[in-house]
């Protein structure tokens, strides 16, 4: 677990015809951020450059105390011990369950993993499908499996893309709620991406939202429903 | 009303059609029943494990060097930036225009005493270094696998760009190397599509035949031809097609076993794999690996055509010769024509039929491209012997052929091999085509025949454009089917070649040659505009 701190971001696609910039931002220790906007907003982008699958023109990216990425650093993502649960899960098609969360602990002695193993299957509940392959189970379990393959790890940063995207009404109120102990049980320091405000009214402490590539306001729940500092987040947050 | 009716008259088109294209499977079948005779048991003590021995072989290191080269490029260009890379990524699919038997024809020449090899060494470097006799099994293997291994790489490629991008970011982000993540993860999810490429592979080595005689490697494919034309026992042949087919529907059945379970189905959605940039020497590295099969499977060959033809163009090019281009160019397009006809007819049928049952049945018409050519031009001339004899005792007449022999058989031939060529594409374009316009037509009162050529076939016209093509080529290269089944004196560019190869007047054979690969050009500059297509 660590915070995450952003200086200077700065990211560019296609020739200028999208532009990421991020003065500052910081996630504190065991702290749920949720970052929110409309498609294109670049929240994605900076999930990724945080796992190190984007490479930003500038700035840097520190988790805890490892700059992680700088002009003249950059750590691959297999290095960062970040967890991403991607907004598809992508299991591997041809691992069960239990190979697919075992897959990055593989390194660890065979006691310490299966007592990592038995404590996140707990922690999860999916003990009865462990022996299945990923497209014999529901969206909601391939969900489960995907987050627990990431905190399995132990990550010192969980981030979530879109975890609730293409889900029914209800099964997202469960999900929430679900994932929302999870995060608070292994006090993980966690940064989740939504289009949709209600995700992130369920599960952050802190909301920060994005717009054409740029932060419009960072607070609370409440703060951001009683200072809206503009009609676009007011228009955003009050939407519901 | 209920229109899933179990036999309306789209399912008894879809019947048909598979009936006439997979008669002469049955009919090689049903020659089995058949004494045998003095030459079969021959065959079977002194030939036959040979042929097995041979065949085995040559499949099986076809597989591995064909696996070697079509991974390695593949999964370089798929996720490494290099110079050359973007050229190679289609560069390295030009070895399909090069037919089996002329890549075996040029290797043979580069390496004799007096090709451009060991002459250059022996006349500049002034070293003696003999020749390199590649007209064995080891040749054999490395010269088909050499223009073979396209297959693997176009599949792996596909695969390796579309199916593991998404999995491949997330095993990184789960403390898994890049090469790490290769072998745990890209090749166990690009398994199915690797097969897929292997599988035509070995259809391809099964059909072998212009490679392997001039190599001197007895085959299932020599035998079949041995048996009819050496030894005189068209009953020993279908004896050898019966077991040579058996062997490929087994390799079917086990290809579509083996995706059971396992089948792989990822739940993540496309993504292109991100590529790395290779510095320094591992660049320079990674760009000859894949210069390498080129220059192999392309470059030689193609350069000791052209060496060939410059000193024997003028000896070849005559009256003769304006004839087999014609004679070649009327036959590919006819059956090309034709196919194209009978893939529309049954995939439209097949829609129209509303029925399972009709799809399923639709697959058998494919079946002709996985037997062998030899094999199926034994099952095409006992067919045509049999309608022979069906139209002779219906006109009460007691000799002569009228399929037999003669270009109709042969047109035959080629619809029933190359079907699935055409319809594969004609297929999958009219799955693009909503059926909910075929409906709306029919409520507008147009009869289902007028809204296939007022409605689909318009739509279709890409795909009816590159199933011609496709057929064309193929038909183009074909030789077995050919030497077996033309009429007596019939000749095309393929034959052509091979009669000069055999005839050890293999320079002749560049120029022909040279046209077959230039015409196998098109469908290869079509495919790299759609490799270009995707990321």
């Amino acid at each position: 677990m660590a915070n995450v701190n952003i200086q200077g971001i700065y990211h560019c696609y296609n020739s200028n015809s999208f532009e990421l910039v991020i003065e500052h931002l910081e996630v504190k220790d065991g702290q749920t951020v949720a970052l929110v906007g409309e498609s294109g907003c670049g929240k994605t982008t900076l999930l990724r450059a945080i796992a190190g699958l984007e490479c930003p023109s500038k700035g840097v990216i520190k988790i805890g105390e490892t700059e992680v990425y700088s002009p003249s650093t950059f750590l691959p993502p297999e290095k960062r011990n970040v967890g991403l649960v991607f907004q598809d899960y992508a299991l591997f098609p041809h691992l069960t369950v239990r190979k697919n969360i075992e897959f990055g602990i593989r390194q660890l002695t065979s006691e310490e993993k299966k007592k990592r193993f038995q404590s996140i299957l707990e922690l999860t509940n999916m003990r009865e499908f462990i022996d299945r392959y990923p497209h014999e189970l529901s969206g909601g379990q391939q969900q489960r499996v995907a987050i627990a393959r990431a905190l399995v790890c132990q990550p010192k940063v969980l981030l979530l893309d879109e975890p609730f995207s293409n889900m029914d009404e209800p099964l997202k109120i469960k999900l929430r709620s679900e994932i929302k102990e999870l995060i608070d049980r292994t006090n993980t320091t966690t940064v989740l991406v939504s289009h949709d405000i209600r995700d992130a009214f369920a599960i952050a402490d802190s909301i920060v939202i994005l717009k054409e590539g740029k932060i419009e306001q960072i607070g609370s729940k409440d703060e951001l429903k009683s200072k809206p500092v503009n009609d676009y987040v007011n228009g955003l947050v009050n939407q519901q | 009303m209920n229109i899933r009716r179990k036999l309306n008259s789209w399912t008894i088109n879809v019947l048909l059609i598979v009936l006439v294209i997979s008669l002469p499977i049955f009919i090689i079948y049903t020659g089995l029943i058949g004494n045998s005779s003095p030459t079969w048991d021959h065959i079977t003590t002194n030939l036959l494990p040979q042929y097995i021995a041979n065949t085995t072989l040559l499949v099986l290191g076809t597989v591995v060097l064909t696996l070697i080269f079509g991974i390695s490029t593949a999964w370089l260009v798929a996720a490494y930036e290099f110079p050359l890379r973007k050229q190679l990524s289609w560069l390295l699919v030009l070895p399909l225009t090069i037919p089996t038997y002329i890549a075996a024809y040029a290797y043979s020449g580069l390496f004799e005493y007096t090709g451009p090899i060991f002459s250059f060494l022996r006349n500049s470097l002034h070293i003696d270094a003999g020749e390199i006799n590649v007209r064995n099994i080891s040749g054999a293997i490395l010269v088909i696998s050499s223009v073979l291994y396209p297959y693997v790489y176009l599949a792996a490629r596909a695969s390796f760009l579309v199916d593991s991008g998404r999995l491949f970011e997330a095993a990184r982000t789960l403390g898994s190397t890049p090469f790490s993540n290769f072998w745990r993860i890209v090749l166990p999810v690009s398994r199915p599509a690797i097969i897929a490429g292997v599988s035509l592979v070995i259809m391809e080595v099964l059909n072998e035949y212009g490679a392997v005689k001039y190599y001197g490697v007895t085959t299932f494919t020599t035998g079949i031809f041995r048996a009819w034309f050496s030894l005189e026992d068209i009953q020993a042949a279908i004896y050898l097609s019966a077991l040579l087919m058996t062997f490929v529907f087994a390799l079917i059945i086990a290809e579509r076993l083996q995706r059971g379970k396992k089948q792989f189905k990822t739940t993540s959605t496309d993504s292109p794999l991100g590529r790395y940039r290779l510095n320094g020497n591992l660049k320079i590295a990674a760009t000859m690996m894949c210069l390498l099969p080129l220059l192999v499977g392309f470059i030689l060959p193609v350069s000791q055509m052209i060496y060939w033809a410059t000193f024997t163009f003028g000896k070849v090019i005559n009256d003769d010769f304006g004839r087999l281009i014609v004679n070649s160019f009327s036959l590919s397009f006819g059956a090309a024509v034709i196919c194209i006809i009978v893939s529309v007819l049954l995939v439209y049928s097949v829609r129209l039929s509303l029925s399972k049952r009709s799809e399923l049945f639709s697959k058998l018409a494919s079946l002709g491209y996985s037997i062998p050519g030899a094999a199926l031009a034994v099952g095409i001339m006992m067919t045509a012997l049999f309608m022979d004899q069906v139209i002779l005792r219906s006109l009460n007449l007691t000799t002569g052929l009228v399929l037999t022999g003669s270009l109709g058989a042969l047109l035959y031939a080629y619809v029933v091999r190359y079907l699935a060529v055409g319809y594969n594409p004609i297929d999958s374009g009219f799955k693009k085509i909503t059926f909910t316009l075929t409906e709306v037509s029919r409520t507008l009162g147009i009869s289902p025949l007028r809204s296939l050529f007022s409605i689909n076939l318009p739509l279709l016209k890409p795909a009816l454009w590159s199933a011609l093509l496709l057929v064309f080529v193929d038909v183009m290269k074909e030789l077995p089917l050919t030497l077996i089944l033309r009429p007596f004196n019939y000749e095309t560019l393929a034959t052509r070649a091979f009669r000069y190869a055999n005839d050890e007047m293999v320079p002749e054979s560049a120029p022909v040659s040279l046209i077959i690969i230039a015409t196998a050009f098109i469908p290869i500059i079509l495919l790299n505009r759609k490799i270009n297509q995707t990321p």
